[in-house]
């Protein structure tokens, strides 16, 4: 039976100071398994993957790597992913960890590659022979050219965001994400992002794909985002995983909120609450998950070595 | 006739017009149609990358950024880029990616812009780089318009060197045009100095969604201005357009002002702009605001980009309109993208003598005789210069 909330997972560590953590590929890859162990009740990391993923797709792993070396999704965090994923089995070369350009992920540390095995993938959309789609998506106020990575070369995708504040739309975090997917992420950013980025995420052929959010939230921008402002980033040593984007970013919405609480900051939403995108996301008309922290199971774990 | 019943009758017109040769035939004499294509990002090599300082924009606390180019007035993080997607900034400087970077150029015939009252019959040098400050959903040249720098095929074109192809190829003035020139600003304003140092006249085709500081900076440069006025109503401008209409207003008041020659081209949608209360308004607003002599073309739409079930506009709706703007006063309307329409040509608006014949872009000088009406003597408002043949 379906259950009538969505589970959101918020692992931390104490296993290694802040800074190093964003490097320790072992501890990260316990992280995600022991998040994925709380998402699915399985300890078996294979059988909890095979939940989201055949050994026979081609996994697209969408990283964020617009804030820079200092604020992007963490290169350790997508190689545990993809080590954590060989139990299943999948070959590593069936992932392909990507954004929007080779440069980009090449600034943030990734290290391209197009064919060598035993490697992951990794490259950007703009790689020659990927690129947009010719025709384009509409869907409500969104009208765009999504990246053949996505639409042709994966069968799943994996969400793997940075947590960020972002001054035009509160935060952004998994359903913003896709934004990098997109030809013209720049006509999107006017009244809060607000329907934009429902009407983004709510594609058909992101739906089927969508299989998991694993959020990068080890480093955390509170405030200036989307770029990186070392005054304003805390180390919270966070990952969190959920199969529901909006549930995800609504715990998200929370996380940043409290941070600038405690820094004498006013919440990201005028008045308190959740993003106006995030709401519309969860409407009936996009359906894309709950925002409510009542629809939320909430579970925290603590990895102690 | 409401927008449901109009999609209805037109269901007809719109399934003949989907044979696909008709369609090419159609838009290959569509006025300011690009001829380009998206190109993969990969096309440019990082290494050609066209970083030049922008103007018009002031720097904020942390590396932020606010551009004060257009009404958007865009607040621009550190690696973020604004609306127009071809302004960038770099730690705290804002930078414009398409300096000396056009995705097309090439030789048009004026008509094509279309100006009616400016050098008929000549040649204008036509380029344009990626990106655009507004978003209509009717856009024919979106390829180029609605995509990033990184995403068209462009190519090298300093501003010495586009004023030089301009007058090797018998140009008689470089239109600015295809996407929307605004965002190209920093290289229009230095193209259109060296042309005018080369005796070279410019022309700007444009929403007029600009601030006015830039807009007074520019217009010493140019010697005619298109305006595509979308439509009399901030809410089309709003939910069609993603823009607003006061500012274009405004442009449009300073452009006059300035002398520079004007001519405006409004875009009929069936159902959506397309009133008789509307026109009677626009009409009576150009009369009394920019004078009579504004020459004012309603053109028709062909479906294209996020309006592709919205049939073309029928040709009596165009009629009816040009009817209306002229029983209001204006004394120049034409009809557009109609080739071959009798309301393409330049009758004198007192005796009613034809002064040019137009059928597309065949264009001959019949009773104009220098500005005057070769019948009865009136003087008609336009720039008149060059009588060059238009060879293409």
């Amino acid at each position: 039976m379906k259950s009538n909330k969505s589970r959101v997972v918020w692992v931390r560590t104490r296993a290694a100071s802040p800074e190093g953590l964003l490097t320790a590929t072992g501890i990260l890859r316990k992280m995600v398994e022991a998040g994925l162990q709380e998402l699915t009740g399985s300890p078996d990391p294979a059988e909890a993957w095979s939940r989201y993923v055949r050994p026979t797709d081609m996994v697209g792993i969408k990283v964020n790597c617009l804030g820079g070396p200092d604020m992007c999704t963490r290169p350790a965090l997508a190689q545990a992913t993809v080590n954590s994923l060989q139990a299943l089995p999948l070959p590593p070369n069936r992932a392909v960890v990507w954004d929007r350009s080779s440069r980009e992920l090449n600034r943030c540390g990734f290290s391209l590659n197009r064919k060598q095995e035993g490697a992951y993938l990794c490259f950007g959309t703009d790689e020659r022979g990927f690129g947009y789609e010719k025709e384009l998506t509409v869907n409500g106020s969104v009208g765009s050219l999504y990246s053949t990575l996505l639409t042709r070369h994966c069968t799943a995708m994996i969400n793997m965001p940075v947590l960020k504040d972002h001054g035009l739309c509160g935060l952004t975090a998994s359903l913003k994400n896709i934004f990098g997917a997109l030809h013209n992420p720049n006509k999107y950013h006017e009244d809060r992002c607000n329907p934009f980025i429902a009407d983004a995420y709510a594609v058909p052929f992101v739906r089927k794909k969508h299989r998991l959010v694993i959020c990068d939230a080890l480093l955390v921008q509170y405030k200036g985002g989307p770029s990186f402002h070392p005054q304003w980033a805390e180390p919270l040593g966070s990952i969190l995983l959920a199969e529901d984007p909006v549930a995800l970013d609504s715990v998200c919405a929370g996380i940043l909120d409290r941070l600038r609480t405690q820094n004498g900051l006013p919440p990201i939403e005028e008045g308190g609450g959740i993003p106006a995108y995030i709401k519309t996301a969860a409407d009936s008309e996009h359906g894309l998950g709950r925002y409510k922290t009542e629809e939320i199971d909430l579970r925290e774990k603590v990895l102690q070595t | 006739m409401d927008r449901r019943d109009f999609l209805k009758t037109a269901a007809g017109t719109a399934c003949l017009l989907s044979m696909s040769n008709l369609r090419l035939r159609l838009e290959d004499g569509i006025a300011g149609k690009a001829s380009v294509a998206v190109a993969p990002e990969w096309a440019r090599a990082e290494t050609q990358e066209a970083l030049h300082e922008a103007l018009y924009y002031k720097k904020l606390e942390h590396k932020e950024v606010q551009c004060l180019l257009c009404p958007r007035k865009c607040m621009v993080g550190d690696q973020e880029r604004g609306y127009c997607g071809v302004r960038e900034n770099r730690l705290g400087t804002y930078y414009t990616l398409v300096y000396n970077r056009p995705c097309t150029a090439r030789p048009d015939p004026i008509e094509k812009k279309p100006f009616y009252h400016f050098h008929p019959r000549s040649l204008a040098y036509s380029l344009a780089t990626a990106g655009c400050n507004m978003n209509c959903k009717y856009c024919q040249n979106w390829e180029i318009s609605q995509v990033r720098p990184e995403q068209v095929r462009d190519f090298l074109l300093t501003t010495r060197d586009c004023a030089r192809k301009a007058r090797d190829l018998d140009c008689v003035s470089i239109a600015y045009t295809y996407t929307e020139p605004v965002i190209f600003w920093e290289y229009m304003y230095d193209i259109a100095t060296e042309a005018r140092k080369a005796g070279i006249k410019n022309v700007m085709i444009s929403a007029g969604f600009v601030e006015e500081k830039p807009l007074r900076d520019l217009l010493p440069l140019m010697d005619a201005v298109k305006i595509d006025l979308k439509a009399f109503s901030d809410k089309y401008y709003r939910e069609i357009c993603q823009g607003r209409l006061d500012p274009v207003l405004k442009a449009l008041k300073v452009i006059r002002e300035a002398g520079v020659w004007l001519e405006i081209v409004y875009l009929v949608l069936p159902t959506l702009n397309d009133s008789p209360d509307e026109i009677r308004a626009l009409s009576a607003w150009i009369r009394k605001e920019l004078g009579p002599d504004v020459p004012i073309h309603f053109s028709r739409f062909h479906p294209t980009y996020l309006m592709k079930k919205l049939p073309p506009t029928p040709v009596d709706t165009l009629e009816r309109l040009k009817e209306i703007a002229q029983t209001e006063g204006l004394r120049y309307v034409y009809i557009g993208n109609v080739p071959g329409h009798p309301g393409e040509s330049t009758l004198c608006p007192e005796c009613g003598a034809r002064l040019i014949h137009r059928t597309g872009y065949n264009v001959r000088v019949e009773a104009l005789h220098g500005d005057t009406c070769g019948q009865c003597g009136l003087t008609i408002a336009g720039v008149w210069g060059s009588r060059k043949k238009t060879t293409l």
